[in-house]
């Protein structure tokens, strides 16, 4: 955790949405992230308005950020306590996304809810970022040290496979979900795959300098100025 | 990390030159990665010419002074969590370019690419040095000592060039001039993006 996500925590904003976010959890799954269930659950809680807009200034949505923060905190717990700890990355990796999602299993129905919240076009942006902070927690959590392009197509790879398996996950009634974890071994395996090509690629001297070097030996061959 | 209700409250204490600062590393090691591109596409053409040999070990030496800067950078950027810049495959590119373009210009006009480059960052960490002074909103100590040192690093490069002769390359007056702009054009775009 970050310095300044230690001290947005602990604003009195912070404070408010985590219980809110307890509140609504179980009017969400039923009736949806709508603004009428966040109302109820501000009254539940005995906030006032204003205590609500201060917790939820966008409404439903920020709730919603939240309950994504909670799952990655706890996401990560869960990764730390793990017996015997996984060694290689992919591993690490599998082990992030799958406990991400068993740690939601309770609440299956409110991360359902929370998709057609996320499709509205005003919240477009928001269903990115969320999916980018929690590859980013996983990557940052694991020690990567990239710090080039490749510092973005990790996220950006492990963003998309968590969607992925998200989806198929809510749609998963095979016991032990079966089906979602062997759909999310099969597309770590694709990045893998991939990771290999591209490795093999990076392997042979750079096109750029075999070109430069020819250029310049030319260039030199009978002037030394 | 930004979260959404930070667009819709005013920043805290502190989180204006936070900000502030994280642009700057971003922005410098941004920098330091396009000067080892630079010094890399320069060293890829003298490294085949027979007759270029001294040039070639001295933008070695250059490149390995500016990758010990880099590193740093890179050990701060993971140290603060902060995010590098998006456009280093744009950089690789841009910087391996210019480097191998001048470098076949002539041993002077390397030279003279060197000067412009050089003085561009110098001016730049100049001016962080005394944004990041003790004592105002957003001093930090750590990085203005690093930002000095490399400074005086980038003089006795631009320093070097200017003795091998770049002021005699042919166009240095234009051809500083347009790299100084494509540098500063950099600087603006790396500490946003």
């Amino acid at each position: 955790m970050t310095q300044a996500q230690a001290q947005a925590q602990e604003l009195p904003s912070a404070v408010l949405r985590r219980r809110l976010l307890h509140a609504m959890l179980p009017m969400a799954a039923e009736r949806g992230w709508s603004h009428a269930a966040l109302r109820s659950a501000a009254l539940e809680i005995g906030l006032t308005e204003g205590e609500c807009a201060l917790a939820a200034p966008r409404g439903s949505i920020d709730v919603i950020d939240a309950f994504a923060a909670r799952a990655d905190d706890s996401m990560l717990a869960a990764l730390a306590a793990l017996e015997p700890a996984p060694t290689r990355i992919r591993e690490r990796v599998t082990a992030a996304i799958w406990l991400r999602l068993m740690g939601l299993d309770e609440n299956r129905e409110a991360v359902r809810r929370s998709l057609p919240v996320l499709a509205l076009p005003q919240n477009a942006l928001d269903g990115a970022r969320l999916g980018w902070r929690t590859a980013d927690g996983i990557w940052r959590y694991l020690g990567d040290r990239s710090t080039d392009a490749n510092y973005y197509s990790k996220r950006a790879i492990l963003a998309g496979v968590h969607a992925a398996t998200l989806a198929v996950w809510l749609a998963d009634d095979t016991p032990g979900f079966a089906r979602t974890r062997g759909f999310l071994e099969a597309r770590i395996e694709n990045v893998m795959q991939f990771e290999k090509l591209k490795g093999r690629f990076r392997a042979n001297t750079p096109l750029g300098e075999t070109l430069a070097g020819a250029l310049g030996a030319m260039r030199y061959r009978w002037t030394g100025r | 990390m930004t979260q959404a209700f930070e667009r819709t409250r005013p920043l805290l204490p502190g989180e204006a030159a936070r900000r502030r600062r994280e642009a700057m590393i971003r922005v410098d090691h941004a920098g330091e990665f396009g000067a080892v591109q630079i010094y890399r596409g320069q060293r890829a053409v003298f490294a085949r010419a027979d007759s270029k040999a001294r040039a070639a070990a001295l933008v070695t030496q250059m490149e390995q002074s500016e990758e010990i800067h880099l590193k740093t950078f890179d050990r701060l950027l993971l140290e603060r969590g902060v995010r590098p810049t998006a456009l280093a495959p744009f950089w690789r590119l841009a910087g391996f370019g210019l480097g191998a373009a001048t470098a076949l210009l002539g041993e002077k006009a390397a030279h003279a690419c060197t000067v412009a480059v050089e003085e561009v960052i110098e001016e730049h960490y100049a001016a962080q040095s005394e944004e990041l002074a003790e004592g105002f909103e957003g001093g930090d100590g750590e990085l203005k000592d690093i930002v000095t040192r490399f400074r005086s690093d980038e003089l006795a490069h631009r320093d070097t060039a200017l003795a091998e002769g770049a002021e005699q390359a042919p166009g240095y007056a234009l051809l500083c001039a347009a790299i100084k702009f494509g540098c500063r054009m950099a600087i603006r775009a790396s500490e946003k993006v």
